[in-house]
């Protein structure tokens, strides 16, 4: 390895030429001119420090043509010396200001000129390029041994061990690092990182030798190894390499500008502007050049890519923290300061919501516990295969069995058989339809035999699960009662012969509801009455349908709540049939009409029979007042011939009074005895048709009065017989005809007068009481007394149990007796009299007596 | 609505952009633009050879003239292309609606009138024959080249040629003179051209824009990749200033030769950063309607165009990046 390309990363190479008498004369015509400008007083010798990146007596010897080309362009006066130095004593040299100009590398000016007040870059170093002219420019080149496949590309590099020069060379680091960090990978790790120093050779060496995987080098080492026959083309393979158009080597990094030339601060301007002009007319192709082996100087290039290297790098001089102020961060990272605060205004907000909804949901879950403890009915839900997955109730006596043995079992399993089947079929339905509803059931629970009512509604599961089922069992059991006790009630009046309406609260007639028996007694179906053209009343008879309309329109008016009437319908058959019709009548507060009920009961056969009986009546009535009618016109016209028969009796015993024998006179007295008899019979006849016909007005009277006046006319009787009467009891006013009632006590009292034990004086107690039925009335005697069997037959007309002879009478008086009493609605019998001695006649009245005039 | 629908609106906003951003499709990027090789437009390319413009979401198609680039763009398949400002006036004026959202470069001296040996005054254009581009732009130069060398237009003859093949006509003697720009202009001068006048003579007159079909910026992707775009020709502008003798030979991929002759291709250009395209596009861009009246003058003076009136293209800053962002490389 020649030191030309061992250094040819730090160090411009130099050469040898030819061409010297031309430098030569170009030369001279330079120091003419610049000795010429030089003032007197500054002849004084020049240090030029230059970096030594070798042995410093190497860089020195190296450098020391161009030390004597300056001295000779810029005068005799002016010694330069050319002296090499180490990094840090080039640095402590220029601090001190020992040196006048300094040469170095890139990267090291930028440290240098941020650390002390230097001149720029007052010319750039041209390095000669391979076999050709000048190169302004260099760059790194990362080589890896060829074999290694694995190393394709800069990303390869993270995890491997890198040979390199040294931290501050820019060939040999610092380009190849920045290129990792613009292509945004990491820089390489201290511990992969191997400084092996110069010569750049060291890192050829130890990637060829295995020392590590991945080398730093220089732009042009790699050709300058091959050229010289070091390295075979193709021992290293470059790694990232660029091909650039004109650019003579391999290159993985940026280029950079070369080496600059730059002077102290105390280093006269017109000094500087001299050594400069001296560098920049050195011609490539001087000796002095060729002994350099460089091209040349140019001016000075733009290190601004290099101060940004180190900038990204965060080399010397920017190796510390950068300042950074609020404003700063502001400025730069406003999208990501605005981005991350809305993210995180985001998440604190997704965060707030999660906690919103956990606490929303929490309270939905006891809201949830709550409404459900508050539902009395039975919770249960099966699965798709009817298997119990949750229970849920209130009363746990609901349960035919404690809720765990529910959970995990089917329903087959769990229920007794007929209620299991109630809830398979619920469950069936509701699978096919959605829901199901209203299925019946009775289970002993702990709360005893209990009915319940079951409802079942599908619940969707998810697209992989099958749908669940939720059932709810509502104790139904009070309900189940009433609904049997109605449907008692309903069975009571639906089968019975009693229809019962419910009618429109006004006159329109319409039919509302009916019981369910009025087609079996009325021939009509519910739905036919209750049709809205149907009125009730066009089904009533038109002889009774004016009476019916009335009556009701009466009740309407504020009148009874309630009427009863009689009438004819027309059934279904067209036939018209008696209906007995309750008709009762609701109000509201306000005491409107708020309902009409209608109890209907088919009374034709009662009816019919009525009629038949008022016909019959009506016959009888009639005969009777015929009979009547015939017993006055002949008692009452009978006596006319027998009024003549007495007559003309009496005048026969007057114009043949002494003729007459005694048989004659016997037999006369024969015909006249029985005409007076008849007579008196025909008297008592009429007496007896006249009993309600005369017709004595009905008044309302003390019926005491009536006896009263009846024992005034038997007074004399009274006396005759030393009787003793003795009334006692209650007595009444009664509204009845006061001459027969006195008629009536006359009889009695004159029977029991006239029927006494011989020597005995007659003893008669009238006494008067209330009775269930009106007013009781008694007369008692001790006579003669009535055999049993006889009593009925004396209330006959002419009937008597002794002769004419032993008790006067002709066997009227009871008979007349009865008529008043059925005449005024009462009724007339014969019993014992008290202590089984004499007789009693009682006879009721009622309380209003109305009687019917004959 | 309450806060929680809003955030719940933006972090489904926030979903969806992610989702949308994963699942553009792989083949067709957000935006394609067209170039030919010319010094402004190169940092585009410098861009995109570094990484530092996402090839996913913008296309660079590089085309052999303008004339090729204003066909993509006319027939739409491309969204955008590299032009001088008045190739894009021509194009807006044939119906391809247009905005133009950066300037790569003002001519100070780039554009050139070149003669053959033996024309080496503009006096010596006299009945010669130029080469010249059928554009305004070539219209413009050789007017004010005629202006300068106070000729009438019938003095000389025109010959329409794009710029690929000003090179042959050059050389096999059909033209005497050729109005022309880099990178061939540097290869004829150093072939014994003669440089008669340069655009440094009419300065802030000639534009190279960068024109997009405003319908590619309706959807998000194409704006975002617009901005991707110019945000890494900046970026390419930075490291070619601060690092000439790197970024040259970077160019020198496209523009030929090596780094230093690259550069040298840049003489003559103003390249504008940020802030002077700020300042040249927002606020109505005046100065770019003030070119566009000059050149249609021109083109009236000429005979190109009949009509005074003519549709000028939107111009925007609102894609550039902000002026006050500061590049750390």
């Amino acid at each position: 390895m020649t030191a030309r390309s061992a250094e040819s990363d730090e160090y411009p190479p130099c050469g040898a030429s030819s061409a010297l008498l031309a430098a030569f004369l170009r030369a001279l015509a330079t120091l003419c001119i610049l000795i010429s400008a030089l003032p007197a007083h500054t002849a004084h010798s020049i240090v030029i420090g230059v970096l030594a990146h070798r042995p410093a007596h190497e860089v020195a010897q190296r450098w020391h043509p161009l030390a004597a080309y300056l001295q000779e362009e810029l005068g005799k006066g002016i010694t330069v010396r050319v002296i090499a130095l180490p990094y840090d004593e080039l640095e402590a040299a220029l601090a001190r200001q020992q040196i006048d100009f300094a040469l170095t590398n890139p990267s090291h000016f930028i440290a240098l000129r941020n650390r002390n007040p230097l001149s720029g870059a007052l010319v750039t170093l041209v390095p000669r390029a391979q076999g050709s002219g000048a190169l302004n420019s260099f760059g790194g080149v990362i080589i890896v041994h060829p074999q290694r496949e694995d190393l394709r590309t800069l990303g390869d590099l993270v995890d491997v061990h890198i040979a390199a020069v040294g931290p501050f060379s820019l060939g040999g680091y610092q380009a190849q690092a920045a290129r990792m960090v613009d292509s945004g990978l990491p820089l390489p790790a201290a511990g992969r990182l191997s400084f092996v120093g110069t010569p750049h050779d060291r890192v050829v060496d130890a990637v060829l030798g295995g020392h590590a995987d991945a080398g730093f080098v220089r732009s042009g080492v790699i050709e300058g190894m091959i050229a010289e026959g070091r390295l075979s083309a193709g021992a290293v393979r470059v790694l990232a390499a660029e091909t650039l158009p004109g650019y003579p080597h391999q290159l993985s990094t940026r280029l950079y500008p070369e080496w600059p030339l730059f002077a102290a601060p105390h280093v006269n301007p017109d000094t500087a502007r001299r050594v400069a002009a001296a560098l920049l007319l050195l011609d490539a192709d001087s000796p002095v050049a060729q002994a350099l082996d460089i091209h040349g100087f140019s001016a000075a290039a733009d290190y601004e890519a290099v101060e940004r290297l180190l900038r990204s790098l965060r080399l010397p001089p920017f190796d510390g923290a950068p300042q950074f102020t609020w404003h700063d961060v502001w400025q730069r990272y406003l999208p990501w300061l605005l981005a991350f605060a809305l993210s995180l205004a985001l998440l604190s907000a997704a965060g707030f919501r999660t906690a919103l909804l956990k606490r929303r949901h929490e309270q939905t879950q006891r809201h949830l516990a709550a409404t459900l403890n508050a539902i009395p009915d039975l919770l249960f839900e099966v699965d798709g295969d009817e298997r119990f997955i949750g229970v849920h109730t209130a009363d746990p006596g609901q349960l035919y069995a404690p809720a765990e043995r529910f959970l995990g079992c089917t329903v087959a399993e769990t229920l007794p058989a007929e209620v299991a089947a109630v809830a398979r079929q619920a469950i069936q339905e509701a699978r096919l339809r959605g829901r199901s509803q209203g299925h019946r059931y009775a289970l002993s629970t702990a709360n005893g035999l209990r009915h319940f009512e079951l409802c079942v509604a599908r619940k969707e599961g998810s697209a992989s699960t099958s749908p669940s089922f939720v059932c709810i069992a509502r104790d139904i059991s009070e309900a189940h009662q009433t609904t049997e006790a109605l449907r008692r009630e309903r069975d009571l009046f639906s089968t019975g012969p009693v229809v019962v309406l419910n009618w429109a609260p006004d006159l329109s007639g319409r039919v509302l509801a009916v019981s369910s028996n009025v087609g079996a007694v009325l021939g009509y179906s519910a739905a036919e009455l209750c049709a809205a053209n149907v009125r009730y009343t066009d089904l009533i008879h038109p002889d009774d349908v004016i009476a019916v309309t009335q009556e009701l329109q009466a009740c309407m008016n504020a009148g009874p709540d309630h009427f009863e009437q009689s009438y004819r319908l027309r059934t279904g058959s067209g036939e018209y049939r008696w209906f007995h019709d309750a008709t009762r009548i609701s109000r509201n507060r306000d005491g409107a009409v708020d309902a009409i009920r209608g109890y209907l009961f088919d009374q034709t056969w009662l009816k019919t029979l009525e009629l038949e009986r008022d016909a019959q009546a009506a016959a009888l009535a009639k005969s009777n007042a015929e009979l009547e009618q015939f017993a006055y016109v002949a008692s009452h016209d009978l006596r006319q011939p027998l009024r003549m028969i007495t007559s003309y009796a009496q005048l026969l015993e007057q114009e043949l009074g002494t003729t007459l024998s005694g048989d004659t006179r016997r037999m006369l007295d024969f015909v006249a005895e029985g005409a007076t008899r008849m007579d008196e019979m025909l008297v008592s006849l009429l007496e007896y048709s006249r009993v309600g016909r005369s017709g004595a007005p009905l008044s309302d009277f003390p019926v005491r009065e009536a006896l009263e006046e009846a024992i005034r006319f038997l007074e004399p009787a009274i006396a005759e017989s030393a009787a003793a009467v003795e009334i006692s009891g209650e007595w009444p006013h009664l509204h009845a005809c006061r001459n027969e009632l006195v008629r009536l006590f006359q009889n009695l009292l004159g029977n029991a007068i006239k029927y006494r034990r011989a020597g005995e004086a007659p003893e008669v107690h009238i006494d008067a009481s209330a009775h269930p039925q009106g007013w009781l009335f008694s007369v008692s005697d001790n006579g003669i007394g009535i055999e049993p069997a006889q009593r009925e037959r004396l209330f006959r007309v002419f009937q008597r149990l002794h002769t004419r002879t032993e008790y006067e009478g002709n066997g009227i008086g009871l008979a007349i007796s009865r008529k008043i009493v059925e005449r005024h609605g009462g009724r007339i019998w014969i019993e014992a009299g008290p202590g089984g001695r004499g007789s009693r006649f009682l006879f009721i009245l009622a309380p209003r007596a109305n009687p019917t005039p004959n | 609505m309450t806060p929680a629908r809003v955030l719940q609106g933006l972090l489904l906003a926030i979903a969806i952009a992610v989702l949308a951003g994963a699942c553009t499709p792989a083949e067709r990027p957000a935006l394609r633009v067209a170039s030919h090789v010319w010094p402004g437009y190169e940092l585009m390319f410098m861009a995109r050879h570094e990484g530092w413009l996402d090839s996913k979401a913008v296309e660079l198609v590089a085309t052999g003239s303008a004339t090729e680039s204003m066909q993509l763009l006319a027939s739409g398949e491309v969204d955008g292309a590299a032009l001088t400002f008045d190739e894009v006036l021509r194009l807006q004026a044939k119906g391809t609606d247009l905005a133009v959202v950066l300037i790569f470069n003002i001519s100070s001296g780039a554009d050139m009138l070149i003669g053959k040996a033996g024309v080496d005054s503009l006096a010596a254009l006299d009945g010669k024959r130029i080469g010249v581009e059928d554009s305004a732009l070539g219209a413009l130069m050789l007017h004010k080249a005629l202006q300068a060398a106070e000729l009438p237009h019938g003095a000389i003859t025109a010959v329409p040629m794009t710029i690929d093949a000003q090179h042959g006509a050059w050389h096999d003697g059909s033209i005497d003179a050729v109005v022309t720009y880099e990178p061939l202009a540097s290869t004829l001068l150093v072939a014994g051209g003669e440089l008669l006048f340069d655009s440094s003579q009419i300065p802030d007159t000639i534009y190279d824009v960068l024109a997009i079909r405003p319908a590619a910026l309706q959807r998000r992707t194409g704006r975002a990749a617009l901005r991707a775009l110019l945000g890494a020709h900046f970026r390419a502008l930075d490291h070619l200033r601060s690092n000439p003798a790197d970024a040259g030979y970077r160019l020198a991929i496209r523009l030929g030769g090596d780094g230093p002759t690259a550069l040298r291709t840049f003489r003559g250009l103003h390249l504008p950063d940020v802030h002077t395209n700020h300042r040249l596009l927002a606020h109505g861009a005046p100065r770019l309607h003030a070119v566009a009246a000059e050149l249609l003058a021109v083109k009236r003076e000429i005979g190109a165009i009949a009509t005074s009136a003519a549709p000028v293209p939107q111009i925007s800053a609102e894609y550039l990046p902000p002026p006050n962002g500061q590049r750390t490389r």
